[in-house]
Formats: structure tokens, C-alpha cells, sequence
């Protein structure tokens, strides 16, 4: 197993409990912006109950659920660790917040053919991706977000990013990174 | 930084931007995660290479060691444990 398959395995453990799902962080950042390593995956799953036990009882033993629960000090979103011992690869799975960017985020997320694993998985919009990575604003996801924004360069509905960011109080980081993006 | 540097930085930032947008949606994808593999790959191989006598479960148990740390190090200030 390589660490595609891990995630198709819990996306198809999602579908299986009948639980959407979306991909996000530095995954969905590199693709939208310049593909990097990173050390696990984010999925975040709109399910009422809030355990994930839905998903993991339909993987395998190769799957370790962390009972340990946490949640990010911004929004509340509360955060499990799937772990996948085997091949040194973590999957975070997050549930669904009730934050008003969240939630927008979460529906206007789209489909995107994964070629080699040959099924659709969903993503967030490459806007959605920076402004939560501005939000976030650590060094790693202030270079994700002008990653996104050089590549995604005349592409980008700016209005959209600056609403959230004027109600997130982080106008002034977006403008700081939009003003880095080189000429390119 | 030294202005050499900086132009050659520029310079490699640059093909990079390029070679993103010149792939589709789903090749970065299949590239990030090809790139998770190699990752993963080499803090394994690592963990190996300082404990050479460490058993295959020893070296999964202390590469998970590992990257709790390093989760912890980029935790810090935006995520806190439940039970804290």
C-alpha cells in the first residue's frame, strides 16, 4: 500500500457510511500551487456523529485510529489521527465545523480525476485554499498560499478571497503575500 | 541574501511555477503523493540508519515517534489536545 491507496481506502470507507468528504491541506495546496512532500493527509468529513468510528469500521486492521482527539484553537474543528503504521503515513481526519468559511468552503468543493488512482476525489477551490491557509498564517502555510497565488496568478476571483479575509481580520497577510507573488 | 543568490532563487522559482502550471489538476495531485511516499520513505530509511540492530516493528514504532513529534512542533499554538 502507498499512501494514495490509504487515501482511497478511507474515501471509500467515507462513501461506504455514506459521509461526504474533501481533500485539504498541503495536499490541496500543491495542487493548486507547486506540488510539495508532506508528512499526511487532511480529509474533512460533514458527519452528525462526532466520532469517525462510521469510517474506520469499514478499514482494515492495517488502519490505527489515535483515540486521542484535538481541535484547532481558530474554529473549533475537531481533529482525529488515522495512522497507517505500515507505511509511516498519517491521515488527519477533521469533522466538519460549523465556521461560516467551513462550511462555504465544504460547498463549493468540486470533483477532480485522480489520473493514476483513476477515481474523482474532491477538493477544495483553489481560493478556499488560501484563504484558510492565510488564516492558519504559519510559515509553511504563508508559502503554500503564494505558492497557490503565483501559479493560480489571473486566475483567482480575488473579491471572494478578500470578503473572507476582511471577515477573518487577515487582509493585511493576504496583501503582504499578494504583493510577493513575482511577475511570472 | 547575497543579490547572486537571490536572482538564482528567483531564477529557480520561476521554472517552478512554470512546471505547476504546465501539469493538470490531477498530475500535481499524483505528484504530491508520490512525493508523501518518498518522504515517508526517507524518515523510515533514516530511523534505519541510526538504529541499524532495531527490529522492522522497532523502526515503525520509533519512526510514529517521530512524527508525533514533529506534529506536536507544527501543532504549536493552532491545535490543542482535548484532554488538555
Amino acid at each position: 500500500m502507498n499512501s494514495g491507496e490509504a487515501i482511497l481506502q478511507v474515501i471509500a470507507a467515507a462513501d461506504a457510511a455514506s459521509i461526504a468528504y474533501m481533500l485539504t491541506g498541503s495536499l490541496a495546496s500543491g495542487v493548486w500551487g507547486i506540488p510539495r512532500a508532506s508528512k499526511d493527509a487532511d480529509l474533512v468529513l460533514e458527519m452528525s456523529n462526532r466520532r469517525p468510528d462510521e469510517i474506520t469500521r469499514h478499514l482494515g486492521p492495517e488502519f490505527r485510529l489515535n483515540d486521542q482527539m484535538s481541535f484547532e484553537t481558530i474554529t473549533g474543528s475537531m481533529r482525529w489521527i488515522l495512522q497507517v503504521p505500515k507505511i509511516n503515513f498519517d491521515i488527519e481526519l477533521f469533522l466538519l465545523s460549523t465556521d461560516a468559511h467551513h462550511q462555504e468552503r465544504f460547498k463549493r468543493r468540486r470533483e477532480h480525476l485522480h489520473p493514476t488512482l483513476l477515481r474523482n476525489v474532491f477538493l477544495p477551490t483553489a481560493e478556499d485554499v488560501i484563504i484558510q491557509k492565510v488564516r492558519w498564517g504559519r510559515q509553511k502555510d504563508r508559502s503554500d498560499a503564494l505558492d497557490v497565488m503565483s501559479v493560480q496568478a489571473g486566475h483567482l476571483d480575488w473579491l471572494y478571497i478578500e470578503s473572507w479575509c476582511d471577515r477573518h481580520n487577515t487582509r493585511a497577510l493576504l496583501e503582504e503575500l499578494r504583493a510577493a507573488v513575482p511577475p511570472i | 541574501m547575497n543579490p547572486e543568490f537571490q536572482e538564482l532563487a528567483d531564477d529557480i522559482y520561476r521554472r517552478r511555477v512554470l512546471r505547476a502550471r504546465a501539469m493538470t489538476v490531477g498530475e500535481r495531485l499524483a505528484e504530491v503523493l508520490e512525493l508523501q511516499d518518498q518522504a515517508n520513505a526517507m524518515m523510515r530509511g533514516s530511523v534505519k540508519m541510526q538504529f541499524p540492530d532495531a527490529s522492522e516493528s522497532e523502526v515503525d514504532r520509533l519512526t510514529l515517534e517521530r512524527k508525533h513529534r514533529l506534529r506536536l512542533v507544527s501543532d504549536q499554538g493552532l491545535f490543542q489536545n482535548a484532554a488538555a
